[in-house]
């Protein structure tokens, strides 16, 4: 049950006297204390509670770079709790049980730039991967200076994600080709999306699977 | 026993004549003192009392581990989580003879992974090195993940805890025993804690000297 606003429990915390209060957000709510917590273990439920140390385990890479100022202004723009309350509602579905992760649910990246029209992965030569686009410069919602972000996931290491560097093309470049360091992997899990000069605006992120031998 | 709600009496503790109260999970509870007691001396019983002092007497040379490796404040609920953990690993036999093996003790418990740390004994050197490679990211098994070396010397001396590094970084550290411990009775384990210091892995039973 919420609190009304001028209630003398706002913005409290805590238990009194067999009742919970908590804060939620900008919200304050107070409840009965349960007499019996039930612990149900069934299938459904097992797989929800398995999703939630996975994905704080991916957070701890996502955290450490640019994809947490990514979240944290999506967050501002959206009203959300915060860039970590965001990741997590995008992207809690993706992570399974047993170390499960469907890599093509996964949204890295969140924001009001638009992509541009026809992102695809042209081809990879074994050790560089090619992107094209065409450029749809016409607002500021898709400026020409508007820079290519890619961020990688690889199947050794499959919970840290890795923003790919020397990547320096412009949405007006309409191309681009990216180096993928490292020799043990076999799949590669790469989200494109653009940001501003200033790093102030992203665009949502688009996901492409390179596989070799 | 009896359970009672009362207005005047709520949460009493402690006895008056033959009468104790005490609450237990939020209720006051009362009930008769016991009158008598039994002493049962079937073998079953034997054993676990062989078990419950010689556990106590392991126990000893963990103590400085104890709070790190359970995770919590004070060395008496350190004491009762190492028993419960070990207690059932000490083997007794019909003739009340304790067997057990010093590297299966646990001296940590949670639900961390396990890291990926290894020891040697350099007995020229009178050193302990420790080995640990980095991990890759999974759940439970964080980069920033404190590792901690534990070395006792089982024949007398405390067990002294080692920091050794972060599981997200693969190490080396060469330790050099004190003066007056003897390497063959010294006993190493290993275990991995979180940052905020709440949770920790299973322990690893590394290495154990030649007397041991």
């Amino acid at each position: 049950m919420e609190l009304q606003e001028d209630s003398l429990l706002k913005n409290c915390s805590g238990e009194i006297d067999g009742l919970i209060v908590y804060t939620v957000g900008k919200k304050t709510y107070a409840r009965k204390k349960p007499e019996k917590v039930v612990d149900p273990r069934t299938a459904s439920q097992l797989r929800q509670r398995a999703r939630f140390p996975a994905i704080q385990a991916f957070y701890q890479s996502v955290k450490v770079g640019v994809l947490k100022e990514v979240y944290d202004l999506a967050a501002k723009e959206e009203e959300s709790r915060s860039g970590y309350h965001l990741f997590m509602h995008f992207n809690i579905m993706a992570f399974g049980k047993e170390n499960f992760i469907d890599y093509s649910l996964l949204r890295l990246s969140h924001g009001c730039q638009q992509l541009p029209y026809c992102l695809e992965m042209k081809g990879y030569d074994g050790r560089r991967v090619e992107f094209s686009w065409m450029d749809n410069s016409v607002s500021m919602a898709a400026q020409s200076s508007d820079r290519l972000l890619v961020a990688a996931v690889f199947d050794p290491d499959p919970f840290r994600v890795v923003m790919l560097t020397g990547v320096e093309a412009c949405r007006k470049d309409c191309w681009a080709s990216v180096e993928l360091l490292g020799e043990t992997w076999k799949e590669a899990h790469l989200y494109c999306f653009f940001g501003t000069g200033d790093r102030l605006r992203f665009s949502p992120s688009k996901y492409f699977k390179v596989t070799r031998e | 026993m009896a359970i009672f709600d009362s207005v005047l009496f709520r949460r009493v503790k402690n006895s008056v004549g033959n009468v104790t109260t005490y609450v237990l999970n939020n209720q006051n509870v009362v009930r008769a003192k016991c009158g008598h007691h039994r002493d049962r001396k079937s073998l079953l019983q034997l054993k676990q009392r062989v078990r419950m002092k010689a556990i106590q007497e392991v126990c000893y040379f963990f103590y400085p581990a104890l709070q790190v490796g359970f995770c919590c404040s004070s060395l008496k609920e350190g004491v009762n989580r190492f028993v419960k953990a070990n207690v059932m690993k000490i083997g007794v036999d019909d003739e009340l003879k304790v067997t057990f093996d010093w590297l299966d003790m646990a001296v940590s418990e949670g639900p961390l992974g396990q890291p990926a740390l290894s020891a040697e004994l350099d007995a020229e050197a009178n050193s302990v090195l420790f080995c640990w490679e980095r991990q890759a990211l999974m759940p439970y098994a964080f980069d920033s993940d404190l590792l901690y070396g534990v070395v006792s010397e089982v024949g007398e001396m405390l067990g002294i805890v080692i920091p050794l590094g972060t599981r997200g970084v693969a190490g080396r550290l060469t330790w050099g025993l004190p003066d007056g411990w003897d390497i063959r009775q010294v006993v190493v384990h290993g275990f991995a804690r979180n940052v905020a210091g709440s949770r920790t892995s299973g322990s690893l039973g590394l290495v154990a000297g030649k007397g041991v």
